[in-house]
């Protein structure tokens, strides 16, 4: 019997669920767009860069903390960009988002479009997802200057290996503007 | 006379959805769908004229119409998936995925147990068709949930289509969930009339909902802040993500 009700409930959640998710939305776009751009305006370009840069930088705490020794400052300040962190990483949520939801373009006829399959989008896409969940999980419990990505410097010892501050992946961080 | 007018209803909406797709040469656009309603069409005439010429082969061929309409539903379940994100190329793999997942995963975990049980037929066949309507509900659900967390537009077409699955599967959970709990012969009367509405109701819904072809039309869309640059390809953006994300954090 218990089983009966446990999928009732599943069954009635499941239609009334739906039918929610399934209601036509109207949004204001215009409104929509302008807190977007707020938001991710410059993410990855100069000042926006360097803020970023500088919300994961200790050095800041550091210098608080142990050369003009206002530990209690310094533990304010570690709370302060812990929220900041968290507002970047939903900034930059919020923009990779908006990445996935462009649409198709328009294509001439006879032409095809230079991306590569879509299953290397997909796994991009779920990458990106996997990395942010986890910087997400890293800042909110253990603050923003934790080693968030696990150091493997030894692996320069290793023949064919080159230095991770030079090469991420398939792209040349050195040439990213 | 309640089955004689759910008999009727159910032949006359299944034509009437299918003859309406073909009066606006939309078939194409949803081709697991409409196999599958043509599939439940042509099945349904022939199980009826059994039933009206009394065959002693009716049973087996109710029985069989079942099985497969139980495998044929997964066609709708990949309808959805791969019109949800079909115009986003980023994500558009994602339904299919999605719903191949959950399927695999609630079929080695959830319904496969139930099938090597060592149970009557007739409980094992009712408990498969509650279990395999829950895995298809679930796939259906969280294609729904991602397609909101992104704010995918769905269209009416797919919504209807969804939402008739919906309706149609919540029916089905409960009504075979109360034939395994009562047992096959109390509970087979009302299971034979429960579940040919649940299906004419989805259908009424789909009639509705596919009287028109009504594709979604998206307008391209400039990306805030200037994230995106016109010569860049998709794939180089998302990488830049990755490795701008990677590089800051790993510091």
């Amino acid at each position: 019997m218990s089983s009966l009700l446990a999928h009732s409930i599943i069954a009635l959640l499941v239609v009334i669920v739906a039918a929610l998710l399934l209601r036509p939305r109207y949004e204001n776009a215009s409104a929509e767009a302008e807190i977007g751009e707020e938001y991710v305006k410059g993410l990855w370009d100069g000042p926006g860069w360097s803020l970023a840069e500088r919300i994961f930088d200790s050095s800041d705490y550091l210098w608080l903390r142990d050369e003009l020794g206002f530990p209690q400052l310094a533990e304010a300040l570690i709370r302060s960009r812990q929220q900041m962190a968290i507002k970047w990483l939903k900034a930059v949520r919020r923009s990779f988002d908006e990445l996935v939801r462009t649409p198709e373009p328009l294509l001439p006829s006879g032409t095809t479009s230079n991306d590569p399959g879509s299953w290397e989008l997909l796994r991009l896409t779920l990458r990106f997802h996997l990395i942010l969940g986890y910087a997400f999980l890293v800042v909110r419990f253990f603050g923003p200057y934790h080693r968030l990505v696990p150091a493997f410097g030894w692996m320069r010892w290793f023949p064919g290996t080159h230095s991770s501050r030079e090469r991420h992946g398939a792209a040349d961080v050195a040439r990213l503007p | 006379m309640l089955s004689a007018v759910l008999i009727i209803s159910f032949l006359a909406l299944e034509l009437a959805l299918l003859v309406r797709a073909a009066q606006g040469r939309f078939v194409s656009q949803f081709p697991f769908f409409y196999s599958a309603a043509a599939f439940m069409l042509l099945s349904g005439v022939v199980v009826t004229v059994m039933y009206l010429y009394a065959s002693p082969h009716y049973p087996y061929a109710a029985w069989f119409r079942l099985l497969m309409s139980i495998l044929i539903e997964f066609a709708v379940v990949v309808e959805i998936s791969d019109h949800v994100f079909k115009s986003y190329p980023v994500i558009r793999l994602l339904g299919r995925s999605l719903a191949l997942g959950i399927s695999a995963v609630f079929f080695v975990l959830y319904v496969l147990p139930s099938l090597l049980e060592s149970q009557r037929a007739s409980l094992i066949m009712l408990d498969f068709v509650k279990r395999t309507s829950l895995t298809k509900a679930v796939a259906v659900f969280s294609l729904l949930a991602v397609a909101h967390y992104y704010r995918v537009r769905l269209g009416r077409n797919i919504s209807g289509i969804a939402l008739g699955f919906c309706v149609y599967l919540g029916i089905n959970i409960i009504n075979f969930a109360l034939a395994e709990a009562y047992g096959p012969v109390r509970y087979a009367q009302t299971l034979g009339v429960v579940w040919p509405l649940s299906y004419t109701i989805a259908l009424l819904i789909w009639t509705v909902a596919l009287w028109r072809y009504q594709p979604v039309l998206l307008t391209a869309r400039a990306l805030p802040g200037g994230t995106r640059r016109a010569s860049e390809p998709l794939s180089d953006e998302l990488e830049r993500f990755n490795t701008e994300l990677t590089r800051l954090l790993r510091r």
